[in-house]
């Protein structure tokens, strides 16, 4: 007890130092919490714009189309025939016990899949003349042959039109992304080709009036996305009924693995061993490439986090190693009454445990602070995230999300590292005899 | 009893080996008084050291009650220094952050089987026997150097070990202080039966001791009984 009383008088006696390297690993903790729920904000909110304008929960690929993705295939199709299985699953409110024989047994709530949208999705080539547009030329996009309706159900692009309108059954014109429109002077009812190709691997063009524009939060939308009908697609490429894809959104209740599994193991069955069944595919799967890229981006910067506490870690042990030169007759006086080395480093280790706890709490408190502002308001990357491509599916104001997993991880190892680097400075002086001690 | 046997203590300073103690030999009674006097580098602070099991031998035996001491591991000479020896030093080696009690009070942490009331009663009472009653909560630098060696000399004899060494015990403190710091140790060894030794090469405390063992350039040069 007079061993803790001691440390924490300790931290008093020298409180120049001490608050200075309390403020180090404030700063330290205070940019963990708070790079930390930046990150997690963006990492979340990116995901959340992936799922809510690219993928939905899942989506259904006819099989060898998943591993082709990148290069959006045009040569695997949902057929009709499978389309109406699965759309029959689709519609099926069955429960956990549902018959087995249209496939729909073990899905386990009412309604597993209220929300789903076929889609046939391509690369194409967008032409404007100098009849609408300042200046002749072309973009390359990524078009999307889409039920209006049903996409409405799915994805959050039917509701974020900037200026026009949504897509309707039969429409012949097409809603093309914000930054796109912006980028090649486009507005509502300017006439523009589309070039893409038509199953079997013609060429079709067509021309196509502009009916909407849309302002998304997901940059790959608002940079290079058109929309058109599907049933207009479905004449203009031949695709005889066939689909490329159908993306799905599960309910918010129960897990959506769980739903996942339900849905692939209902489609395989509802095949009947007849076509091959079409195969389910996590967004988290789809879009590895952003996953991992937001992840690699979340490692890069604890990396440099783990640097800062580093350096506090430095500013500690050398707090500490100038408390042992300073006290070495403390030191020497302790070892003459009987004092072990273990209950002098626990002195010092105490002392820089209370020192961290300072700065730790110091850090936690201010870092909420900025935490709750950065939640609340955010800070807005518009000008940056509009030219470049930064891996992460946001637009403009990137806010933070609270990350109590992340917190608690900075706190404890701000704690754990200011008490460890106080262990080793009383090293060296523990291991000279006492007399030695007393007359340096 | 003590009991030094042959004692050397050799030093390595640079390149150089100085030689501290030259195989001493030296019998100290219990209850003695006795003070270690000598010239600077004489060897006297080396020889309180190694009694005091803060320093090992280079060759020799010292032994304490029967018990050999030289030689042990450094947690056992922790323990015979927790139970067996109390030490007060010419800089007094208070903690600062402590107040007088707290500081004595420390020396019986250590030692297993005492209550924290009990540390309390012996503190108090030890305090109050070298004169510092209404001073316990004083810290260091609310203190004379007078008081501050008192403490000291508190925290030396409140765990009641058979041995008391004392490093220039005086040097630091004024002539009539360090009369009265003297005659207190001297009172104590008496109430007390302690042995006290101590080192010095001041003359007046020379006079005070009943054994006065003279050093030069590390050997014993004269031992005088009063």
């Amino acid at each position: 007890m007079t061993m803790a009383k001691m440390a924490f008088r300790n931290v008093w006696r020298y409180r120049r130092r001490s608050l200075i390297t309390a403020i180090a690993i404030a700063l330290g903790v205070l940019f963990s919490i708070m790079m930390d729920a930046m990150l997690y904000g963006a990492e979340r909110e990116s995901a959340r714009n992936i799922r809510e304008y690219e993928t939905g929960d899942v989506k259904a690929f006819a099989p060898g189309y998943f591993e082709e993705r990148q290069f959006l295939p045009f040569e695997f199709f949902i057929e009709p025939g499978d389309r109406q299985r699965i759309e029959a699953i689709f519609a099926a409110e069955r429960q956990a016990n549902g018959s087995a024989d249209d496939g729909t047994a073990g899905l386990s709530t009412a309604r597993p899949v209220s929300r789903w949208a076929p889609r046939v999705v391509g690369g194409a080539e967008l032409y404007f003349t100098e009849e609408f547009f300042p200046v002749a030329g072309s973009a390359e996009v990524k078009f999307h042959a889409v039920d209006p309706e049903r996409e409405e159900t799915v994805f959050r692009t039917p509701r974020m039109i900037e200026k026009g309108r949504w897509l309707e059954k039969g429409d012949e014109g097409i809603v093309i992304g914000g930054w796109l429109a912006e980028d090649i002077g486009a507005d509502v009812g300017y006439m523009v080709s589309v070039e893409l190709k038509g199953r079997g691997g013609f060429y079709q063009t067509f021309d196509a009036e502009i009916v909407g524009i849309a302002l998304t939060d997901n940059p790959y939308v608002n940079r290079s996305a058109i929309y058109m009908d599907l049933s207009r697609a479905d004449e203009l490429l031949a695709l005889e009924g066939a689909v490329t894809e159908y993306a799905i959104a599960f309910p918010p209740e129960g897990k959506k693995e769980n739903h996942r599994k339900a849905l692939s193991s209902a489609v395989a069955r509802s095949m009947n061993g007849g076509s091959q069944a079409p195969e389910i595919y996590g967004w988290d799967e789809i879009e590895s490439d952003a996953v991992l890229l937001t992840k690699t981006k979340s490692g890069g910067s604890k990396a440099y986090l783990f640097f800062m506490f580093v350096i506090a870690a430095v500013g500690i042990s050398n707090t500490m190693l100038m408390a042992v030169m300073e006290r070495k007759n403390e030191i020497g006086m302790l070892r003459s009454l009987g004092y072990g080395n273990g209950s002098i480093r626990w002195l010092f280790l105490v002392e820089g445990f209370a020192i961290g706890l300072i700065g730790t709490a110091a850090g936690t408190l201010f870092g909420s602070v900025i935490v709750a502002l950065m939640v609340e308001y955010g800070i807005d990357f518009s000008f940056m995230m509009r030219e470049m491509d930064a891996g992460y599916r946001l637009t403009g104001v990137m806010r933070s999300a609270w990350h109590p997993q992340g917190m608690l991880s900075a706190i404890v190892g701000a704690l754990v590292i200011s008490s460890a680097v106080a262990w080793f400075p009383s090293g060296r002086i523990l291991k000279a005899e006492v007399a030695e001690i007393l007359r340096s | 009893m003590i009991d030094v046997s042959s004692v050397s203590k050799n030093y390595i300073v640079g390149a150089q080996e100085v030689r501290a103690l030259k195989k001493v030999s030296l019998k100290v009674e219990t209850g003695e008084f006795l003070a270690l006097a000598g010239p600077s580098g004489s060897g006297k602070t080396t020889l309180l050291n190694l009694i005091g099991c803060i320093d090992s031998v280079t060759e020799g035996i010292i032994s304490l009650d029967g018990e050999t001491i030289s030689g042990l591991d450094q947690n056992k000479r922790n323990l015979v220094r927790q139970r067996k020896i109390g030490f007060i030093f010419q800089s007094y080696n208070l903690i600062p952050v402590l107040t007088a009690r707290e500081n004595v009070a420390l020396a019986l942490q250590l030692v297993k089987g005492i209550g924290e009331k009990e540390i309390a009663e012996r503190t108090s009472k030890i305090l109050a026997e070298v004169g510092l009653s209404g001073m316990e909560d004083r810290k260091p630098s609310q203190l004379s150097g007078g008081q501050q060696q008192r403490v000291s000399i508190a925290r030396a004899l409140v765990k009641e070990p058979p041995v008391i060494l004392a490093d220039e015990p005086t040097a630091n403190l004024d002539s009539k202080t360090g009369r009265e710091i003297l005659a207190l140790m001297r009172e104590l060894n008496e109430q007390h039966d302690t042995t006290f030794i101590f080192s010095t090469h001041d003359p007046m405390v020379m006079e005070q001791a009943r054994v006065l063992v003279k050093l030069h350039d590390g050997e014993i040069t004269g031992i005088e009984k009063r």
